[in-house]
C-alpha cells in the first residue's frame, strides 16, 4: 500500500501543471505553487519512508520481449541513496514553491505566467521521476524531458534576448551531453546486460563485464563524464550555467542550482560505485576535473558584478567540491583504503546536501532583493540589511555557511574533504588547492553579502522586508544550515545509509560523530562545543560590555558635503585580480579555443548542408556512417 | 584537572597577549633611537579604551557593525581554547589544525563585515585590501598545511606537535614563519591598517569598547600564531615545554619587531606579488615532502 | 631681447636696472606680451592685484615673470578698465591661481579665464565683499551665507575618497577629493586655503614697515627666515638700501641652516608616509642637532628673529664657529650613512620610482619651482639666477634630475643638503668683519620693490609697494608651494591611492606658506583670531 505513495506526487504535479494551463491570474499561480509545495512535502515523506524501509513499485506497460522490452517495465524504487536525493528535492522544492507564491507575482501582467505554471510542476515531476526510476532507458527519457521542460523556465522572461539565448545554449549543450548518455546506455544494454536496463541487473553484471573489457570501461567513462559533466557544469562543459541560472526566475534558479545539477552526481554515484568496478585511474580523473572546476570558477566568481552570476559561478565551484572527494574516494577505495575512501564519499554527499541548502538560500535572498528593488547590479545595491533584516540575516548565515565557517554546515563537509584529501599523497595537491579556494570563497561572499546588504548604496533605495511566504522558506533553509553544522549526526546517519545501499560500508565503529567528530589519527572537531562556546561567550560579552553609545556621522575627514563614499563592487579586490591575472588569461584562452571549435563545427555544418543538395555525396556519406555505426555499436557480434 | 590546565592556558593567553605587544613596541623604539613606552602601555591603552563609550556612525548598518567586534573576539578566543599554548592541554577534541585555521578565517570574516557596515570609505578600501592579502597568503598557507599533513599523515594535534624533523618540515616551518609575519599585520604588510594612507582602514569608525575588542583581537591573533609555530617545535614534556614556550615567545617577538623596524610599508600589489612568488617556493617544498625529504 | 618685446607692444618702462624691469602695458597688449615673454623662456612667477585707488587710478594687476636667462625679473602692470582685465591663463597655465586670487581679494574680473571660481574665500563668504580693497576694514566680520550646493553626477564605478582637511598624512589642513576606481585615482580635486590668517591685510593696516619682518617670519614654521629675508630684500630694493657684507653672510648662513633643517624634516615625513618609521626617527634625530645649532647662533631653535631692514640684529662671534663646524661634520656623516642604507632598500625605492611623474613641459607651463622643478629637469635656482645675500660670491652646485618622479625629488633634496653643508663651511671661512646693520635709510613713498629667495621649497617672491609714514601699501608674499600645488592633480591621476600621500608629500607642501591671505574659518564661519600679533601665530611642530 505504501508503495503506491510513490504515485501520489506524480498525480499532484500533473494536476498542478494542467491547472497551470488554465488561468493566467494570481489565483492559478498560487494554486500551482501550493500544489507543488504539497507535492514536495510528500516527496520528503517518501524520502523518510525510503530511509526506513525502502519502497518499490512495479508498473507494467505492456508485455513484449524485444529490444524495447526493457522499456516495458517501469519500476519505481526508492533505496537510501535515492531517498537522500529525494530529501534534497523535497525540502528545496517545498521552499521554492512557497517562495514562488509571492515571488512570481512580480511577473503578473508582464509575462504570460502560464509558461511558468505549466513547466514548473513538470520540472519537479521530472526530477522526482529521475530519482525514483530504476531503469536506465526510462531514466534517459525522463532526463531528456527534464531538460526540455526546464529550458522554458530559463527562458521565462522571453522578451529579453539574453534569456532566450541562455535557454537555447542550455538546451543545446545539455542535449548534446545527453546524446553521449544515450550512447553509453545503449552500449551497456547491448553488450553487457542483454537489453535489461534494470539497475539491479546492471549492478550485478556490469562490473565483471567491464573488468574483462577495460577498453569499454574507458569509453563508457568518457561518455558518462561528458554527458553528466555537461549537466553538472563541470569544467570545461560549464559555460551554459553562468548564463542560464541568472536569467531564470530566482526560485527556479534555486532549484536549478540546488537540485538539478546534483542529479548527475546521483547518477555518477550509482554508476561509478555500483555499476563499475573499482578503478584508481578513473577516481583520479574525476578528482582532477573537480579541482580544475573549483579553481577556475571561483576566481571568476570573484570578479562578477551581477549578484546571480556570482552565485552561478559559485555553484559550479561547489560542484567541483563535490566531484573532488568523489574521485578521491573512488581512488582510495580502489587502492584498498576503505575507511578513508568512505569518508571521502561521505564528504561528497554531505557537501551535496549542504550546497543545496545554502546555495538555494542564497538564490532566494538574491530573489528577495530583486523582488523589492528590481536590481541585480552589485554596483548599485547596498545597505539593504536595514530595510530587509530577515533576508539580511538569512544571507549572512548562507554566506558564512558557504565560506565554510564553523560551526555551520559548510565547515563539516569541507573538513571531511580536507581530512580525506590531505592525508594521502596522491590527492594532497588537490586538497591544497581546495583550501586556497576556500579562502577565495570567503572573499567572494563577503563581496556578495556586503555589496547588497551592508555597505552604503549609490542612491537611496526604497525597499521593505519581503512577505512571510518569502522569508519563511529562507529562515527554514538557514535553520537547516545551522542544524546540519551543529548536529552532524543526523546527516551522517542518512549518508551512511545511502552509501550502504551502494555497497560501501561505513565503519561506524571507527568514525565517531557525537559529541565530536573524530576520525582517529587524522583529525577531530566538536561542532557542539564550538557553537555553544561562541554563542555563550558572545552573549556574555554583549551583556558585560554593552555598547550603548552616542551616534555621530561617518568620519569623512571633515568634509561637510555629500560624498559618494561607497566602494563599488567592481573595485573589490582589484589588486588580487590583477596580480592573479594569469588565471583569467588561461580561462579566457580556453573559452576562446572552445568558441573556435564551435565555430568550426558551425562551419562544417553549413558546408554539410550545402553538400546535402548533392545526392551522390549524401549517399556515400550515409554508407560510411552506417559502416562506422555498425562497427562501433555492435562489434562483430550483433 | 584538565579543565584547570585549560583555564590556565586561556588566562595566560589573555594576559600575555598585550604584554607581548608592549615588549615589541619597546624593542622597536630602542632600534629607532627612542626610549619607547613601558611594557604595560598596551594594557593601559586597552583598559582606557574599555572604559570609554563607543560611538556609532549614524548611517551604518548598526546590527552588523556592533556584532562584528564580539564575533571576531569570540572566534579568536575559541581558537585559543583549542590550541595548546603554555601547557600542552587544550580542548583539542574540539578541533584540529583545520579548525584553528578556520577560526582565524572566521575572525577575519567578522572583521570585514563590521568594516563594510560602517559606511566609511576608508574602512571599505581597507577591508578590500585585507581580504586580497588574506587570499594570497591562504595560498601559501594551504601549501604549508598540505606539507605538514603529508609529513605527519594527520591533521590532529597529537600527531603534529612536535613535527618530525625533516628537510621539508624545516622549510615548511620557515614558510610558516613568514606567513605568521604577514598575517599579524606588521609593516611591511600592515596595508589594511595603514595609518598615513587610509587612516587605520577597517578600524576607523570603531571607538571605545569596540575598538578595545578589535585591538585585543589583533594581539590575541598574534599570540595564537606564535603559539601555533612554537607548538610545532617544542616537545611534549611539560617541564621543558613551559620554559621553551616562554623563551620562544621572547625570541619570536624580538625577531618580528626588529624586522618590523627595518622595513617600509608595501603597496598592496607588491605584497600580493611577493605572496605569489612565495607560493612557488611553497610548491617546491611540497614536492620535496612528496618525494619524502 | 626683452626690451624689444616690450617696446613692440607700447610698454612704458617705469624702472629698469640690472635686476628688475617694471613696465606698464595697455590692456589690449597684455596677452601678446605674456605669450612672447613665455616663449622667450621667462616663466610666470606670480600675479598681484592692487587696489590703487589711493595711488593713481583704479585697480591694477602686476604680473611678475622670472627670466633666468637674463637674470632679471620682469613686472608687467596693467590697469583695469571697468574692473576688467583680459586673462592670460589661456596662454600661461601658471597664471590661473594668481588671477583667481585677485578676483577674490580685489574684485577684478578676468576676461577669458577658464575657471573663474573662488580660490581663497570660503564657500559661505558673501558675494561682492573683497577683503583686500582699501575700504574694507581688517576687523570687519561679514555674516555667513548658505553656500551653493554642487550637484554632482554619481559614477557607479568610482568611490570618492576624501583626503583632508583632517587626515593623518597631512600635517596641515587641506582638502583633496580623490575619485578612485579599484586602487587607481581617476580624478583629483584640490581645495585649499584652510589656513588663512590675513597677514597681508594685517601688514597693510596695522603694522609698520620694520615690524613686518617678524610677521613674515611667522608665515611658516619651517621656512620663516626665508620669508623675512625676501621681505627685507624687497624693501631694500624699493628704497635702494645697501646692506653691509657681514649681514649678508650671516643671512646666508642662517638660510642654509634653515634649508638643511627643512629638508631633514621632509625626509622624515616621507619615510613616515612610506611606513618606514625607523628612517623617520633617525633623520629627525639629526635635525635635532640643527635646532640646537640654531639656538647657539641666534638664541631660538626656530623662528630666529634675526632680520631687520638693512641687516641683522645679532652678530655671530668667532668662538661659535668651531662648534658649528663640529655639528656640521657629525651631521654630514650621519646623513650620508642613513642615505646609503636607504638607497639599498629595494622596497622603498620601488615605492618611489616612477611614481607621481611630472613631465617637464607641464612643469614649465604651470611654473613649478624648487626641487619639484629640478626633479623634472628644469634647471632653475634663485641663488644662481638672481643672486642675493652672499650667494654671488660662493661656489656651489645645483642638482637637477630628469625623471620627474618622487625618487628624483628625493635625490635632488639629498644633494642639496650635501651642498648646504659645503656652503656653510665656505660662509664660516669667509665671514667678513664690519657692521651688521645699516640704519641710514629713508623709505620713499609708493616705491615698488621685489625680493626673491630660494626657500627650501623653491622660489619665494615678495612684492612690495611702500607708503608714507613708514607703512606698506601692498605686500604680497608668494610662497613656492603656491606654484607647486596646481601640479598635484597631474601627478596624482593614474597613480594608486596608496601612493597619494607620498606624492602629495613629495612636493613638500607648506600650506601655511600658501594660505596666508585672509581671515577665514570656513566651516564654522567665525574669525580665527583678532587681537595681539602673537595670537595669529601658527606654530609648526619644531
Amino acid at each position: 500500500m505504501s508503495s503506491l505513495m510513490l504515485l501520489i506526487p506524480i498525480g499532484v504535479l500533473v494536476g498542478a501543471s494542467i491547472l497551470g494551463l488554465v488561468g493566467r491570474g494570481k489565483r492559478t499561480l498560487h494554486a500551482v505553487n501550493i500544489l507543488s509545495a504539497t507535492a514536495s512535502l510528500l516527496i520528503v515523506y517518501i524520502a523518510i519512508l525510503g530511509f526506513e524501509r525502502g519502497l518499490e513499485l512495479k508498473l507494467w506497460i505492456y508485455a513484449s520481449s524485444s529490444v524495447i522490452a526493457s522499456l516495458n517495465q517501469l519500476i519505481f524504487k526508492v533505496d537510501q541513496l535515492s531517498a537522500f536525493f529525494l530529501l534534497i528535492l523535497g525540502i528545496l522544492g517545498f521552499c521554492t514553491s512557497l517562495y514562488g507564491v509571492k515571488y512570481m507575482e512580480r511577473y503578473l501582467g508582464k509575462e504570460d505566467l502560464r509558461l511558468y505554471n505549466f513547466n514548473y510542476p513538470i520540472f519537479l515531476l521530472m526530477m522526482y521521476l529521475i530519482l525514483t526510476c530504476w531503469n536506465l532507458l526510462w531514466f534517459i527519457i525522463f532526463w531528456e524531458l527534464m531538460t526540455f521542460f526546464s529550458q522554458f523556465l530559463v527562458a521565462f522572461e522571453r522578451n529579453k534576448e539574453k534569456a532566450i539565448r541562455a535557454a537555447y545554449k542550455y538546451f543545446c549543450m545539455t542535449k548534446a551531453g545527453a546524446d553521449f548518455l544515450v550512447l553509453s546506455v545503449i552500449l551497456i544494454i547491448l553488450n553487457a546486460t542483454r537489453f535489461n536496463a534494470n539497475y539491479s541487473e546492471i549492478s550485478k553484471v556490469l562490473p565483471f563485464y567491464l573488468q574483462s573489457n577495460p577498453s569499454m570501461l574507458y569509453v563508457l567513462t568518457s561518455a558518462l563524464l561528458i554527458g553528466f559533466g555537461v549537466k553538472a557544469a563541470m569544467v570545461p562543459f560549464h559555460s551554459w550555467l553562468p548564463d542560464a541560472h541568472p536569467e531564470a526566475p530566482s526560485n527556479v534558479s534555486a532549484l536549478l542550482s540546488g537540485v538539478m545539477i546534483k542529479l548527475p552526481i546521483y547518477m555518477l554515484f550509482r554508476f561509478f560505485i555500483s555499476f563499475f568496478p573499482r578503478n584508481a585511474g578513473i577516481g583520479m580523473l574525476i578528482a582532477s576535473f573537480g579541482v580544475i572546476t573549483l579553481f577556475f570558477t571561483m576566481m571568476y566568481a570573484l570578479i562578477q558584478e551581477d549578484s546571480k552570476r556570482l552565485l552561478a559561478y559559485s555553484s559550479i565551484d561547489n560542484i567541483g567540491y563535490v566531484l573532488l572527494p568523489l574521485g578521491t574516494g573512488l581512488y582510495l577505495m580502489a587502492k584498498g583504503n576503505q575507511f578513508l575512501g568512505s569518508i571521502a564519499l561521505m564528504a561528497s554527499l554531505y557537501h551535496t546536501i549542504n550546497h543545496a541548502f545554502f546555495k538555494g538560500l542564497l538564490f532566494l535572498t538574491a530573489g528577495s532583493v530583486i523582488y523589492e528593488t528590481g536590481s541585480r547590479d552589485l554596483n548599485y545595491l547596498g545597505g539593504l540589511a536595514k530595510k530587509m533584516p530577515l533576508t539580511g540575516f538569512a544571507a549572512m548565515t548562507a554566506s558564512f555557511a558557504i565560506a565554510g565557517m564553523p560551526p555551520l554546515n559548510g565547515f563539516v563537509s569541507k573538513w571531511m574533504i580536507y581530512i580525506s584529501t590531505l592525508s594521502s599523497p596522491a590527492s594532497s595537491l588537490f586538497g591544497i588547492i581546495a583550501l586556497f579556494i576556500s579562502g577565495v570563497t570567503l572573499a567572494a561572499f563577503v563581496k556578495y553579502f556586503t555589496s547588497i546588504f551592508t555597505r552604503p548604496s549609490l542612491e537611496e533605495i526604497e525597499a521593505r522586508e519581503v512577505p512571510l511566504l518569502m522569508w519563511a522558506p529562507q529562515m527554514l533553509l538557514a535553520f537547516l544550515c545551522i542544524l546540519f553544522g551543529v548536529y552532524p549526526r543526523l546527516p551522517v546517519k542518512l549518508i551512511s545509509g545511502a552509501l550502504n545501499s551502494l555497497g560501501v560500508q561505513m565503519d561506524m565503529s571507527r568514525l565517531v560523530i557525537y559529541p565530536s567528530v573524530v576520525i582517529p589519527d587524522r583529525g577531530s572537531f566538536s561542532p557542539i562545543v564550538i557553537f555553544s562556546f561562541i554563542l555563550i561567550t558572545t552573549f556574555l560579552m554583549l551583556l558585560l560590555i554593552p555598547s550603548k553609545g552616542k551616534q555621530f556621522s561617518v568620519w569623512k575627514c571633515g568634509i561637510q558635503e555629500e560624498l559618494n563614499v561607497r566602494l563599488p563592487a567592481s573595485s573589490y579586490y582589484r589588486d588580487f585580480e590583477e596580480e592573479f591575472g594569469e588565471v583569467y588569461k588561461i580561462g579566457d584562452l580556453s573559452m576562446h579555443i572552445l568558441k573556435k571549435l564551435v565555430d568550426l563545427g558551425k562551419g562544417a555544418g553549413l558546408k554539410f548542408e550545402a553538400m546535402s543538395y548533392d545526392l551522390n555525396s549524401m549517399l556515400s556519406i550515409a554508407m560510411i556512417l552506417i559502416v562506422i555505426l555498425v562497427a562501433v555499436l555492435g562489434g562483430v557480434e550483433l | 584537572m584538565n579543565i584547570i590546565f585549560m583555564a590556565i592556558n586561556l588566562a595566560f593567553a589573555l594576559i600575555i597577549a598585550p604584554l607581548i605587544d608592549g615588549f615589541e613596541r619597546k624593542v622597536r623604539a630602542r632600534l629607532q633611537n627612542r626610549r619607547g613606552p613601558s611594557i604595560f602601555q598596551t594594557w593601559w591603552d586597552l583598559i582606557k579604551l574599555f572604559r570609554r563609550p563607543s560611538i556609532e556612525p549614524r548611517d551604518s548598518v548598526k546590527s552588523f557593525y556592533i556584532m562584528a567586534p564580539y564575533l571576531t573576539f569570540t572566534a579568536i578566543l575559541t581558537a585559543c581554547l583549542i590550541l595548546p599554548t603554555l601547557l600542552p592541554h587544550s580542548l583539542n577534541f574540539a578541533g584540529d589544525l583545520i579548525v584553528v585555521i578556520y577560526m582565524v578565517s572566521l575572525a577575519t570574516f567578522g572583521f570585514s563585515i563590521g568594516a563594510f557596515s560602517s559606511g566609511n570609505p576608508y574602512a571599505q578600501i581597507g577591508s578590500s585590501r585585507e581580504l586580497s592579502l588574506f587570499m594570497s597568503e591562504e595560498l601559501v598557507l594551504a601549501f604549508v598545511v598540505g606539507v605538514i599533513a603529508l609529513i605527519s599523515r594527520s591533521l590532529s594535534f597529537e600527531h603534529l606537535f612536535p613535527l618530525p624533523l625533516r628537510i621539508s618540515s624545516i622549510l615548511a616551518l620557515a614558510l610558516l614563519f613568514v606567513i605568521i609575519y604577514v598575517t599579524s599585520s606588521r609593516i611591511p604588510f600592515d596595508i589594511p591598517e595603514a595609518e598615513p594612507e587610509i587612516i587605520e582602514g577597517p578600524l576607523i569608525e570603531y571607538s571605545g569598547r569596540h575598538l578595545a575588542l578589535l585591538l585585543y583581537f589583533i594581539h590575541l591573533k598574534r599570540f595564537l600564531l606564535y603559539g601555533l609555530f612554537l607548538n610545532f617545535i617544542l616537545p611534549e614534556k611539560p617541564g621543558i615545554r613551559i620554559g621553551g614556550f616562554l623563551i620562544g615567545l621572547v625570541i619570536l617577538s624580538l625577531v618580528y619587531s626588529s624586522l618590523e623596524a627595518y622595513y617600509g610599508r608595501f603597496r598592496i600589489d607588491q605584497a600580493i606579488r611577493l605572496m605569489k612568488k612565495l607560493s612557488f617556493v611553497a610548491f617546491i617544498v611540497w614536492i620535496m615532502a612528496m618525494v619524502g625529504w | 631681447m626683452i626690451l624689444d618685446i616690450l617696446r613692440k607692444n607700447d610698454a612704458e618702462v617705469i624702472r629698469h636696472d640690472e635686476r628688475l624691469i617694471i613696465t606698464s602695458v595697455p590692456n589690449e597688449k597684455l596677452e601678446e606680451v605674456a605669450k612672447e615673454l613665455f616663449s622667450a623662456n621667462c616663466y610666470y612667477a606670480t600675479g598681484v592685484g592692487v587696489d590703487e585707488r589711493g595711488m593713481s587710478q583704479g585697480f591694477a594687476i602686476y604680473h611678475i615673470f622670472n627670466c633666468e636667462n637674463e637674470g632679471k625679473y620682469i613686472v608687467i602692470k596693467t590697469f583695469a578698465r571697468n574692473l576688467t582685465i583680459p586673462s592670460i591663463t589661456p596662454v600661461i597655465e601658471g597664471a590661473n591661481w594668481a588671477e583667481r586670487e585677485a578676483m577674490d581679494m580685489i574684485g577684478i574680473k578676468f576676461d577669458g579665464h577658464p575657471e573663474p571660481e573662488r580660490l581663497i574665500l570660503p564657500d559661505d563668504w558673501p558675494e561682492g565683499l573683497h577683503p583686500l580693497r582699501k575700504d574694507f576694514p581688517y576687523n570687519k566680520r561679514p555674516p555667513s551665507i548658505k553656500p551653493k550646493s554642487r550637484v554632482k553626477k554619481k559614477d557607479p564605478n568610482t568611490i570618492e575618497v576624501p583626503v583632508g582637511p583632517y587626515h593623518p598624512a597631512l600635517h596641515e589642513p587641506e582638502s583633496f577629493e580623490l575619485y578612485i576606481k579599484g586602487e587607481e585615482i581617476v580624478e583629483a580635486k584640490y581645495k585649499g586655503f584652510h589656513v588663512h590668517r590675513g597677514m597681508e591685510k594685517l601688514a597693510e593696516s596695522r603694522m609698520t614697515i620694520n615690524q613686518i619682518p617678524f610677521l613674515a617670519e611667522r608665515i611658516c614654521g619651517i621656512c620663516g627666515f626665508t620669508h623675512s629675508c625676501a621681505y627685507c630684500q624687497a624693501v631694500e630694493d624699493a628704497a635702494k638700501i645697501d646692506v653691509p657684507e657681514r649681514a649678508l653672510y650671516i643671512r646666508t648662513l642662517l638660510l642654509e641652516i634653515e634649508r638643511i633643517h627643512s629638508h631633514l624634516l621632509w625626509f622624515g615625513v616621507v619615510f613616515h608616509l612610506l611606513g618606514f618609521e625607523s628612517g623617520f626617527m633617525h633623520t629627525w634625530r639629526i635635525r635635532e642637532d640643527f635646532m640646537n645649532l640654531a639656538e647657539i647662533l641666534t638664541g631660538n631653535r626656530k623662528t630666529y628673529g634675526m632680520n631687520l631692514i638693512g641687516g641683522v640684529r645679532r652678530a655671530i662671534d668667532e668662538s661659535k664657529k668651531r662648534k658649528v663646524m663640529r655639528i656640521v661634520e657629525g651631521s654630514k656623516r650621519d646623513t650620508v650613512e642613513i642615505f646609503d642604507n636607504v638607497m639599498g632598500m629595494r622596497e622603498l625605492l620601488n615605492r618611489m620610482e616612477n611614481v607621481g611623474v611630472l613631465p617637464k613641459k607641464e612643469a614649465r607651463g604651470i611654473g613649478v619651482v624648487g626641487p619639484t622643478a629640478r626633479g623634472s629637469g628644469i634647471d632653475t635656482d634663485v641663488r644662481i639666477d638672481h643672486p642675493y645675500a652672499a650667494y654671488g660670491e660662493l661656489e656651489f652646485k645645483v642638482p637637477v634630475y630628469k625623471t620627474g618622479d618622487v625618487l628624483s625629488r628625493v635625490l635632488v633634496r639629498y644633494e642639496e643638503v650635501l651642498e648646504s653643508f659645503w656652503i656653510i663651511e665656505q660662509v664660516l671661512d669667509q665671514l667678513p668683519q664690519g657692521d651688521i646693520i645699516n640704519e641710514n635709510y629713508k623709505i620713499p613713498e609708493f616705491a615698488i620693490g621685489l625680493g626673491a629667495t630660494e626657500a627650501p621649497r623653491g622660489e619665494d617672491v615678495h612684492f612690495l609697494i611702500t607708503e608714507r609714514e613708514n607703512k606698506v601699501y601692498r605686500w604680497h608674499p608668494r610662497a613656492p608651494t603656491y606654484n607647486n600645488l596646481p601640479a598635484l592633480p597631474i601627478m596624482l591621476v593614474g597613480e594608486k591611492l596608496a601612493d597619494a600621500p607620498v606624492i602629495i608629500g613629495s612636493i613638500d607642501p607648506c600650506f601655511s606658506c600658501t594660505d596666508h591671505v585672509s581671515i577665514i574659518d570656513a566651516e564654522r564661519g567665525k574669525i580665527l583670531w583678532k587681537g595681539p600679533l602673537n595670537e595669529g601665530v601658527r606654530t609648526w611642530g619644531g
